[in-house]
């Protein structure tokens, strides 16, 4: 699974999730994490039409778009979503 | 024109620019220079420093005088954590910063530092229950702002200090920009303190840290001694003298001033909770600040809408790549419509009822258009 993840430096949630993702992202052997940052980036995400609201992590199975994660989520609803994708895809 | 958009600054006191003027003739002397003119000028921001303080009644700690609160938040976040990387590089935060508390936090975590943002209540104040359980040994700083600029809500900062004295090792740091000259604080408790006078009927470029005497900080601007062995550059002694000038007039007739405000605030919600579909947003905020959604009109509408009109309120942009959507509404309210219909209204002892009038009946004609 590969995730781009798009944050910015002034994103107080991203801050808040910092701690949620490596909890959770260590309970999974198979992700892949890209990083953008929103402003420094903007040319790289532009064909991703980031939302309104940050952090947005952009889930990809195969290569495919699979689901967007968009706000903070807590460790458990986070969880949840991930595994949804790994069976579903 | 009406202003309603105090919270994000203020007209000048044109008694500060009077002095700012009077100031920049007589003492321009550079204050690093040790010939009479040179003195002179020290001495001028000595007296200003030492009114700053008495004002505040923290008369043990140094003005560190910066650009602003940006600058200030920068030296007393960075200053603080890189001075003791070496007894722990954790932090502890709100969800409710300024995005220059936020930023330099964002930068500090991606130096190794760790950072924890604590849980709100229903009324937005932070838990204090998980901010005692948080601090461990390796926790060298707690920031929270007094006031959240978005929805004013106002902090139990007698709590959040009790805690952080059970640790020595701890230093609480306040971002008090929206708080002074606005609240009574009480400043005692807090090692570092950072604010900007333009939010107080000051002038743009000033601002300053409040430093405990006894706490550290490395520079983050280099530069020699000169004021402060902390912040280096020439001192701008006018602006310093703003400073305190603007301080003295913000804190004069304080109880009057904010009695007008309150009686303001409750006329303003009292036309608002006769509108249809209005939600005001955050219950025990600070006078000055209004929050407010207008369901089914988005924010940036109303926004421009009312600007057209020259009356200027303010929409948020706190984890929005856009200024239609506020965090803050959406955590406090659960909403996300809230979240995306909310403007913020602020008020000044300035505000007339005529304005608050004026408002409400433009307010009501660009709901008509837009509903």
């Amino acid at each position: 699974m590969k995730i781009v993840r798009v944050t910015a430096m002034w994103c107080m949630s991203c801050l808040a999730m910092k701690k949620v993702w490596k909890k959770v992202f260590a309970e999974f052997d198979d992700i892949e994490i890209i990083d953008f940052d929103f402003d420094m980036d903007q040319e790289r995400i532009e064909s991703y039409q980031i939302g309104k609201v940050l952090p947005e992590l952009i889930v990809f199975q195969n290569e495919k778009e699979v689901g967007r994660i968009i706000g903070e989520k807590s460790k458990h609803q986070l969880f949840q979503i991930l595994e949804e994708f790994h069976e579903n895809n | 024109m009406i202003y309603l958009d105090y919270s994000a600054t203020t007209p000048p006191d044109p008694r500060v620019l009077d002095a700012y003027q009077l100031f920049n003739q007589e003492y321009f002397g550079n204050p690093n220079s040790t010939h009479e003119l040179g003195l002179l000028a020290n001495h001028q921001i000595e007296k200003a420093s030492k009114e700053i303080l008495s004002i505040l009644n923290v008369e043990h700690y140094e003005v560190i005088y910066t650009s602003g609160a940006t600058e200030a938040n920068n030296l007393a976040l960075k200053g603080y954590a890189y001075q003791n990387a070496h007894k722990g590089k954790h932090i502890i935060t709100s969800p409710y910063e300024h995005s220059s508390v936020t930023t330099v936090l964002n930068y500090l975590a991606k130096q190794g530092y760790e950072i924890d943002v604590l849980d709100i209540d229903k009324q937005g104040k932070v838990d204090l229950v998980e901010l005692r359980d948080l601090i461990r040994e390796d926790t060298i700083l707690v920031s929270i702002g007094m006031v959240n600029s978005e929805l004013g809500i106002l902090q139990d900062m007698e709590a959040i200090k009790e805690i952080i004295a059970e640790h020595e090792d701890v230093v609480l740091h306040s971002d008090m920009t929206q708080a002074i000259g606005k609240v009574k604080v009480d400043l005692k408790g807090i090692d570092l303190i950072t604010f900007s006078a333009h939010k107080f009927y000051g002038l743009k470029g000033i601002g300053a840290l409040l430093r405990r005497k006894d706490i550290l900080l490395e520079p983050v601007i280099h530069g020699g001694k000169s004021n402060s062995m902390f912040r280096g550059g020439t001192p701008p002694v006018p602006l310093m003298n703003s400073l305190a000038v603007a301080l003295r007039f913000a804190t004069k007739d304080f109880s009057k001033k904010i009695e007008h405000i309150k009686q303001l605030n409750l006329y303003l919600k009292d036309r608002l909770g006769q509108i249809k579909n209005s939600k005001i947003n955050g219950v025990d905020a600070i006078p000055q600040i209004l929050n407010v959604s207008f369901l089914g009109v988005p924010a940036e509408t109303l926004h421009h809408e009312l600007s057209k009109r020259k009356i200027y309120v303010s929409t948020q942009t706190a984890c929005s790549s856009e200024s239609s959507y506020s965090i803050t509404v959406k955590r406090i309210t659960g909403s996300d419509e809230r979240a995306k219909t909310s403007i913020r209204i602020s008020l000044s002892h300035l505000t007339k009822k005529q304005e608050i009038d004026d408002f409400i009946d433009a307010l009501l004609e660009v709901l008509d258009e837009n509903r």
